[in-house]
C-alpha cells in the first residue's frame, strides 16, 4: 500500500476497532497501541498478505492483531492463549438474577470479568458481543469454524454469568 | 434465551458503548510518516540493480573466501523482478545464518551473531536480493 490518502481512511474505518480488541485482550493501553501500529505497519510493508478474495479486510486485520495480541501475551507470560484446562476457579451458574449490569458499578465489574475470561472466550466476547461482528467474520479473524465461535461464545457467557453471579453474592 | 443472558448482553452493551478509547493521533501521523519514507524503487532502478547483482553474484562466487559483501546478492530460487513490478529497499538487522541461507559467504562467524544487512523485496512481499551492510 502506497497511497496515503488510501491508506488514511483505511486506518481512520478500522484503527478504533483493533485498538479496542487489543485493548480489551490485552488491558494495557500500551500494549494497544503497540498492536494497532504492528496491524497497520504489516499493511504497509506486507501489503499483499491481505488477499481480498478471501474476505473482507476488517476480519482480516482482527485477524493479524489476533496474532500480535497472542505474541505481546505470551512474551509476558501471564498466560497461555491456547491452554486447556483454563476454568479452574470458576463457579457454577446460580439461579438468581444477575442484576442491573448496565449500572456504572456493574459495568466495571462485567469489564473486569470479561478481562478475566481464557483468551479463547474472550477474543469472541470482545469480537462478537463488544464489537459485533458476525460470527462468520469473527471466525474468519479466528481462522476457525462458525460453529466454534458460536459454542465458544456461548460457554463464554456462561462464565460470565458465573463470574458475575459470584460477584453479586460476596 | 434466558433472564439471565438476557441481562448479561444488555450489560455487554452498555460496556461497549461506554468503551470510546482510541489510539493516539500521533500513532495515524508515525504511520503515514513511514508510508511516506518507505522507499519504492521504480523497475528501471530494480532491473539496474538486478543486472548489477548477477554480476556481483558471478564474481563472488569465483573468489576463494571472503568474509562480507558490499554488493547486491540475487537470493536463490527467488523469482525476478517483473517488468511493471515494484520493489522496495529494507534495512534488516538479520542473523548471519540467514544471510549464509541467502547464498551469501559468511566466513568464520559466530552464527549467534547478526548484522544489518539491505534487502530488496518484491510486491509480494518476499527477499529478492540482499547486500551487507557490516561484517559480522
Amino acid at each position: 500500500m502506497t497511497d496515503p490518502d488510501a491508506f488514511t481512511a483505511l486506518y481512520r474505518q478500522n484503527s478504533s476497532a483493533i485498538y479496542r480488541f487489543a485493548l480489551h485482550m490485552s488491558g494495557s493501553t500500551s500494549v494497544a497501541e503497540e498492536v494497532t501500529q504492528e496491524v497497520f505497519l504489516m499493511l504497509i510493508h506486507s501489503p499483499k498478505s491481505y488477499d481480498a478474495s478471501r474476505g473482507e479486510i476488517g476480519p482480516f486485520l482482527y485477524g493479524v492483531a489476533r496474532n500480535f495480541v497472542k505474541r505481546h501475551l505470551e512474551r509476558d507470560r501471564r498466560q497461555q492463549y491456547f491452554e486447556d484446562g483454563e476454568e479452574e476457579g470458576l463457579f457454577s451458574v446460580a439461579a438468581d438474577p444477575l442484576g442491573d449490569l448496565t449500572q456504572k458499578e456493574n459495568l466495571q465489574a462485567l469489564k473486569e470479568a470479561v478481562a478475566a475470561l481464557p483468551p479463547k472466550y474472550r477474543e469472541v466476547v470482545v469480537m462478537c458481543d463488544l464489537q459485533e461482528l458476525s460470527y462468520e467474520a469473527a471466525a474468519q479473524a479466528i481462522e476457525c469454524a462458525v460453529g466454534t465461535v458460536r459454542s465458544r461464545l456461548h460457554r463464554a457467557r456462561t462464565l460470565l454469568m458465573s463470574k458475575m453471579q459470584t460477584k453479586c453474592h460476596v | 434465551m434466558t433472564k439471565n443472558e438476557e441481562e448479561l448482553l444488555a450489560g455487554l452493551r452498555a460496556l461497549a458503548a461506554n468503551e470510546t478509547s482510541v489510539p493516539p493521533a500521533s500513532l495515524e501521523a508515525a504511520l503515514l510518516k513511514q508510508l511516506k519514507r518507505k522507499r519504492v524503487i521504480s523497475w528501471p532502478l530494480a532491473a539496474e540493480i538486478l543486472a548489477a547483482v548477477a554480476i556481483i553474484a558471478i564474481a563472488i562466487h569465483s573468489r576463494p573466501t571472503s568474509s562480507a559483501h558490499d554488493d547486491f546478492v540475487a537470493v536463490p530460487y527467488s523469482t525476478p523482478i517483473g517488468p511493471n513490478e515494484r520493489a522496495e529497499l529494507v534495512r534488516v538487522n538479520v542473523p548471519v545464518l540467514a544471510l549464509a541461507q541467502w547464498g551469501l559467504q559468511v566466513s568464520a562467524f559466530d552464527p549467534g551473531q547478526r548484522v544489518n544487512a539491505d534487502v530488496v523485496i518484491g510486491e509480494d512481499g518476499l527477499a529478492r536480493a540482499v547486500r551487507l551492510i557490516s561484517n559480522p
